[in-house]
């Protein structure tokens, strides 16, 4: 089999944090590799070295057997590779054909003019390789995100041709937001384009690595600890390599489990708002309740409603016996309730601020000294946090946005549990794109709120998420709540019952 | 290598927000080697007398620009209270200062509660503004200039100098110096520029942006009354348009300063070097005797030089 892409002793450094150390990879011709490990390991500096988008700061680095350093991603595409990103790269109002094209109309163009014709039927062929039907002509975003990905596939299939050489993709994270089938469907296209194409496949599903790749190279620390045989290696085998320790037998820590008081935290009465209707609920302190959903079931925006970022059509909500009428999100959180959203680069945190500033920004009395922020209290609060939650970031001056998701996260978390009134936690999947190892924490933190008390509702990121972690589990389809399910250790709902409420 | 060093210089300084003062250095040394004697301490005196205003308004600016809005009214506006502070002066005294100052300030919850409660972007809000401070003015002052009663010429102390330092200025400095410390040191500057970075997140954190964005445009209005303030006791008289050439000059300062169009990013401090050098750049062309009808040209090619090495070009986004 012949080498397509050769890293040798590759290392890079962004300021004090060394992100790879002497990493060593080898991409075959026609082979599916897997690209694990935790947030923070490596796995993006390493995908964004090869794509072109940074440049490494020593080592070897070729490509189709002569030596490259890429300066730009368009470099990269001309060696025939091309980068799949979490966050989609298309355009949401041209059509698809044009979004598959996009920069590389090529052959389509004519005396300076493009034939939409030309350019269409081109799409299609790429369309096919990926196996989904679409019309070309339609605008991209009447499509939901798995089509979009697909087309993202496509489009850089087509991107990664253009060059004349077989492609190799790189697919980062491609499944963390896919349903079953839709995976299913992903990788049988991953099979079927393997004739001709190199796939790196990054995602933090083991399983799923486990099923699709010819070869695994496990990352930890900015290092590559290990290469595995996917014929011969165990989940649990993975999962150790990759965290360095153990798979718990609690993944979700149910050992943690405490019980609700008996005494009613939040009541929601015929609550109704946009996408949901009728909503009767009773949470109890320290009781989690997990609510699943589809996208479209108001699960969200119920989630926005009682926190008072969106307003309400009618009904009632009650907090320890007295009604909450907020009509914005201050309001809500001077009555002890937190939102941790699921868009967490966008509505979670603010990405261009540091982290002791997004820590103490919902709560500044914290870090305030006669009215005015207090750089010294600020650094408290941050090694404070840090501590308690396992926080790996060098100061509270470092900039978020160099942070991983799982740390991200957690502040995001910090910063509604150092209110000292805190009765109720909204999380709308709060998890989503988090590694094994910060999943874990984060349900900890979870069991810790319930065990003091605090009110939990999880709008849970996947069917095993809501129903180890609730004590109850609210299916809700439409807009309407579905079903209602007790859920203890031991005693779990069953995973079809809950999607008979879902779908 | 030596590119990538100069390079990484300029990102730093952009960072640290000093590049501004590489260009307000330059400015200066230029006058210096062609008109040392425009170096004197009288004729700076005479630049900062007249930078009061445009200290105020582009702070004002500042403040919205912050928050990745943008004020249009804001110089018509500071029009139309010079025209009322010079008219209520002559009617009804002294007692009229206070209620122009709650006045102004209602107004400027006024504009943003529009732009609020209706979502109208502020671009469109504030044209409007300005279109109507402009009709009011018009019509107050029947399209002439009104001279303000002699013995009403409180402010003119403001504009003597004792020792060479011009009062006017030392007095907006320090209104707008409290402004800058009340952004950089308290959680509402903080939140004022959260907004700017990202709304969506400042809501979900809890913090009541409409609460938040509304004290700043007050703040601002605040700012401008002062200066309207300022511009009667400077000249004496009011006209309805008496103030509105100082819109642009007051963003350019805001910009070129070092403050980001797209928010979030910047401040007073800024803003001050911003200010410097545009009224350094307008009375330098003078003292160098640069011909009229070129000056323009020269003003417009040193503000994209200027802005070329201060913005930070990777946040671009649009003015809401």
């Amino acid at each position: 089999m012949a080498i397509r892409v050769s890293l040798n002793s590759i290392d890079k450094s962004f300021g004090v944090v060394h992100a790879l150390k002497d990493v060593s990879i080898k991409i075959g011709d026609g082979e599916v590799i897997g690209l694990i490990g935790e947030n923070g390991a490596g796995k993006s500096t390493l995908l964004k070295i090869i794509s072109g988008s940074i440049t490494a700061d020593s080592g070897d680095f070729s490509v189709n057997n002569k030596k490259t350093s890429f300066n730009s991603i368009s470099d990269a595409t001309k060696s025939g590779i091309s980068m799949v990103y979490q966050e989609q790269s298309l355009l949401p109002n041209i059509s698809v054909a044009e979004n598959i094209f996009l920069g590389i109309e090529g052959d389509a163009v004519k005396f300076g003019t493009f034939s939409p014709r030309r350019i269409r039927a081109n799409a299609i062929k790429y369309l096919d390789q990926v196996s989904i039907k679409v019309n070309v002509k339609a605008v991209t975003e009447v499509y939901p995100f798995n089509t979009r990905q697909m087309i993202e596939i496509a489009k850089a299939l087509a991107i990664a041709e253009y060059s004349g050489k077989p492609p190799i993709l790189l697919l980062d994270e491609p499944t963390s937001i896919l349903s079953k089938n839709e995976v299913d469907n992903l990788f049988s296209v991953i099979r079927k384009i393997k004739e001709h194409t190199s796939v790196v496949f990054v995602s933090h599903r083991l399983e799923e690595v486990l099923s699709i790749s010819d070869r695994i190279y496990v990352m930890r620390d900015g290092e590559v600890v290990a290469e595995v045989d996917p014929r011969t290696a165990s989940i649990d085998e993975l999962f150790q390599l990759m965290v360095g320790r153990e798979l718990s037998q609690s993944y979700f820590q149910e050992e943690m489990t405490s019980k609700p008081i008996d005494q009613i935290l939040l009541e929601l009465k015929n609550l109704s708002g946009p996408g949901f209707k009728d909503i009767n609920l009773d949470l109890k302190h320290g009781e989690i309740v997990s609510i699943l959903g589809l996208q479209d079931s108001g699960r969200e925006n119920l989630g926005r409603v009682i926190f008072g970022a969106i307003d309400r059509s009618s009904g009632k909500i009650v907090i320890d016996g007295k009604v909450l009428n907020s009509k914005n999100t201050y309001q809500s959180v001077s009555r002890g309730i937190g939102y941790v959203p699921s868009e967490r680069k966008t509505d979670g945190i603010i990405l261009a601020m540091n982290v002791g500033d997004n820590l103490s920004i919902s709560h500044p009395r914290n870090v305030t000294k006669y009215g005015f922020l207090s750089i010294d209290r600020i650094a408290r609060l941050f090694s404070e946090w840090a501590v308690k939650l396992n926080l790996k970031a060098p100061s509270y001056t470092t900039a978020i946005k160099s942070l991983s998701g799982g740390n991200q996260q957690k502040i995001v978390l910090a910063k509604w549990l150092m209110d000292s009134k805190l009765k109720l936690l909204i999380l709308d999947t709060p998890t989503r794109g988090l590694d094994v190892g910060a999943k874990t924490e984060i349900y900890r933190i979870l069991r810790e709120l319930a065990n003091k008390g605090i009110g939990i509702i999880l709008l849970a990121d996947s069917l095993e998420e809501g129903i180890f972690m609730g004590h109850r589990v609210l299916t809700m389809k439409d807009g309407r709540i579905t079903g209602e399910f007790a859920s203890a250790p031991g005693s779990r709902p069953q995973r079809e019952t809950i999607l008979n409420g879902m779908v | 290598m030596r590119k990538v060093d100069l390079k990484s210089f300029f990102e730093y300084a952009r960072d640290k927000g000093i590049s501004s003062l590489f260009v307000l250095g330059f400015l200066v040394l230029v006058l210096l080697v062609l008109e040392p004697e425009s170096m004197s301490l009288s004729s700076l005196s005479s630049l900062l007398d007249q930078t009061s205003i445009l200290l105020l308004l582009a702070s004002a600016q500042c403040l919205i620009i912050l928050m990745a809005r943008i004020d249009l009214s804001n110089a018509a506006f500071c029009s139309l209270l010079t025209v009322i502070t010079a008219a209520s002066l002559n009617n009804f005294g002294f007692i009229s200062i206070p209620v122009i100052l709650i006045f102004a300030i209602f107004i400027g919850f006024v504009q943003s509660w529009f732009h609020q409660v209706f979502q109208v972007p502020s671009f469109v809000i504030s044209l409007a503004f300005l279109s109507i401070a402009s009709g009011i003015a018009l019509v107050l002052t029947n399209a002439s200039t009104i001279l303000v009663n002699p013995e009403f010429n409180f402010t003119k102390i403001l504009f003597s100098s004792p020792a060479g330092i011009p009062v006017s200025f030392i007095f907006s400095s320090l209104i707008v110096g409290v402004v800058g410390i009340l952004l950089i040191k308290t959680p509402w500057g903080r939140s004022v520029r959260s907004v700017g970075f990202n709304q969506r997140a400042t809501t979900y954190s809890g913090i009541n942006t409409f609460l938040v964005i509304s004290s700043a445009f007050m703040v601002s209005s605040f700012l401008i009354v002062i200066a309207a303030m300022l511009n009667v006791g400077q000249l004496g008289a009011a006209s309805a348009s008496i103030a509105d050439s100082y819109l642009l000059p007051a963003i350019a300062s805001v910009v070129v300063g070092g403050t980001s169009i797209a928010g979030g990013i910047g401040g007073i401090g800024r803003t001050i070097w911003g200010v410097l050098i545009i009224s350094l750049l307008r009375i330098g062309m003078d003292i160098l005797g640069i011909n009229q009808n070129v000056q323009p040209l020269v003003y417009g090619l040193i503000i994209i030089f200027s802005i070329a090495i201060t913005v930070d070009r990777s946040r671009v986004s649009v003015v809401a």
